[in-house]
């Protein structure tokens, strides 16, 4: 039922056993533990200062606990040194960090080059790199980073982090910097690759939005504790406190729904060729009606509001859904026609059923 | 293209005592004369220039080394006292680094070297400073994120962002060496500083002019030198 995959049919990858951190007299990390699933994308979120960074960089051994430790289950981390642990973790940080005298190709071939890769090797891993983050290969290959916009340092970024295809992919408010519109490109772009790779990915940032668009498992922290750690779903459905609620906005019903598709929620819809409307639907059931096309199409819509009977013409992508869409653009599209359920339409504008606003309520309940 | 052109009107200039004569006579027409009576103008500028590369040498490879110490880890803690040593240093005046370091060195070449070693320290060791302190701090983040070693992030990150600072500080060691040389021969010292200061007892301007020509020359080939470097660094 649930858009993600569970976090439960994996194992822990790397464990924090009662991690804390001191810098002089502040607490940045208090008696952290948490078990970071497999081939999933953990996102730790916080207001700024809740340690949710320093719990980062303690996994890459950048900051040095002062009591607790970092676990690492899976044996590809086991008994390595820092330095080749950090290159089988890929890091990828807010303000990038590419070397302004090297070129794209230098600075994704970073890692491969420590290892001691051949150039032929590194030059091939570039060129797959780059057809992965969608940058040209010809046109982007010899640039220098400051030839770069945001959105494009951003995607070297990731790049460079997956340069020698490590399990594991740190990323420290990678998306933070950019302008809305490319943050969402990116995350699409994310979402896209992590799908096709299936990296143990921890990730770190302080927009809501992002983080359950991308969490498989959400962590939340504040003043260096964890607050709580759940699936998004489960986070939406059930905050542990007011702090938590207060985080997650008084929306929080809606962007639990954007973690719902369709395609999960269909219905059999009444339909018909021609308008027998008035015989199909009662005053008292709050269905809808659905006059089709010959080839089935939703020509018009029809349901009683106020025991009477209402007509309106379907216009395509403004009146319908594809199967992919959320139940938070379901909802949305539901207001736009005025309707109790909307119509879930495939590729060539078919209908394939209705989602219904009582669904929807039900899970809001639920 | 100006190197090449510079070049070879320096070399015609110092190996023909014709050519010194010919321009000098134009200019000062009424000179007694217009070479050395005991060294030639070649012999004393392959020795400044030998002098002023050594100097220059040896001040940088001190400076860029107490640069990148003090900039990182442990060394830090020496940054404010190396600076403010520096600092101190370079007020001394050349000529009374001469006197005081005679006792110890004698004559010749030898305390004029570090007279201006101590001198030139200033530029190469500050901007090496500055070169290494410019460096964007995500860069090193991300340099030892990824797992670079030290000497690593040294190499491959820090000093190829830190060199064009690092050339301009060499550079404007090389320059002021170039200048300063001119004091080794009042303690012996070869250089072209002997028919500099020859031209002045005699009051012959010619001869100062004639070293004078010759110094510029070397300070506009070594400004095109270093500029090749730095051009390349970011291409």
């Amino acid at each position: 039922m649930a858009a993600h995959p569970t976090i439960k049919e994996t194992h822990t990858f790397i464990r924090t056993e009662h991690l804390s951190v001191r810098y002089g007299a502040t607490e940045a990390l208090v008696d952290c533990s948490l078990e970071i699933p497999a081939q999933r994308v953990t996102v730790i979120i916080g207001p700024s200062g809740c340690g949710k960074s320093t719990t980062l960089r303690c996994i890459n051994k950048l900051v040095i606990p002062s009591s607790g430790a970092v676990l690492y289950e899976d044996s590809s981390l086991q008994q390595v040194q820092d330095t080749a642990l950090r290159r089988k973790i890929g890091y990828a940080i807010q303000s990038v960090g590419l070397m302004p005298h090297m070129t794209v190709e230098e600075n994704i071939a970073l890692v491969p080059r420590l290892l001691g890769w051949t150039r032929d090797t590194q030059s091939a891993r570039v060129t797959e790199l780059l057809r992965l983050v969608r940058l040209d290969v010809q046109s982007y290959r010899k640039k220098y980073p400051s030839q770069l916009s945001g959105g494009e340092a951003q995607r070297v970024g990731v790049a460079r982090a997956l340069g020698a295809d490590p399990p594991v992919l740190l990323m420290d408010e990678p998306f933070g910097a950019v302008d809305p519109l490319t943050r969402e490109q990116l995350q699409d772009e994310f979402i896209r690759i992590q799908r096709q790779l299936k990296k143990t990915v921890v990730f770190v940032t302080h927009d809501i939005d992002e983080a359950i668009r991308l969490a498989d498992y959400l962590v939340i922290m504040k003043d260096g504790a964890i607050v709580q750690s759940d699936t998004p779903e489960q986070i939406l459905a059930q905050p542990a406190n007011s702090f938590v609620e207060q985080f997650l906005g008084p929306d929080r019903a809606l962007k639990r729904l954007s973690l719902f598709t369709a395609d999960h929620f269909l219905e059999e819809p009444l339909t018909g060729e021609h308008d027998r409307a008035a015989q199909a639907l009662t005053a008292c059931d709050n269905r809808c009606y659905w006059q089709l096309d010959e080839t089935g199409r939703p020509l018009a819509g029809y349901t009683y509001t106020a025991e009477k009977l209402i007509r309106r013409e379907i216009i395509g992508e403004q009146h319908t859904v594809r199967e992919w869409a959320s139940l938070k653009e379901c909802m949305a599209t539901m207001l736009n026609l005025g309707f109790p359920a909307i119509t879930v339409v495939d590729d060539l504008g078919r209908v394939m059923g209705e989602v219904r606003f009582e669904t929807i309520q039900r899970i809001s309940i639920a | 293209m100006i190197l090449v052109i510079l070049t070879t009107f320096l070399v015609l200039y110092i190996s023909s005592e014709q050519a010194q004569q010919a321009l000098l006579s134009f200019l000062y027409p009424s000179a007694v004369q217009y070479t050395h009576s005991r060294k030639t103008l070649q012999e004393m500028t392959i020795s400044h220039v030998l002098l002023t590369l050594g100097a220059t040498v040896i001040a940088s490879v001190i400076g860029i080394a107490l640069g990148i110490i003090t900039t990182r880890g442990k060394g830090r803690v020496f940054l404010p006292l190396v600076l403010k040593l520096n600092a101190f240093i370079q007020t001394f005046p050349p000529s009374a680094v001469i006197i005081l370091a005679f006792p110890f060195l004698g004559f010749g070449w030898k305390p004029a070297l570090l007279a201006l070693v101590l001198y030139s320290l200033f530029p190469v060791l500050g901007n090496t400073i500055v070169g290494f302190q410019s460096v964007d701090p995500a860069v090193i983040d991300a340099a030892k994120g990824m797992g670079m070693s030290g000497w690593q992030q040294l190499w491959i990150a820090q000093f190829p962002q830190a060199l064009g600072l690092i050339m301009t500080g060499i550079r404007h060691c090389y320059i002021l060496n170039l200048g300063t040389a001119a004091i080794a021969s009042v303690i012996g010292g070869d250089g072209l500083g002997t028919i500099i200061i020859s031209g002045l007892t005699l009051q012959n301007s010619a001869l100062v002019l004639s070293g004078t020509l010759v110094i510029s020359l070397l300070a506009l080939i070594g400004e095109q030198l270093t500029s090749l470097v730095a051009v390349r660094q970011v291409a």
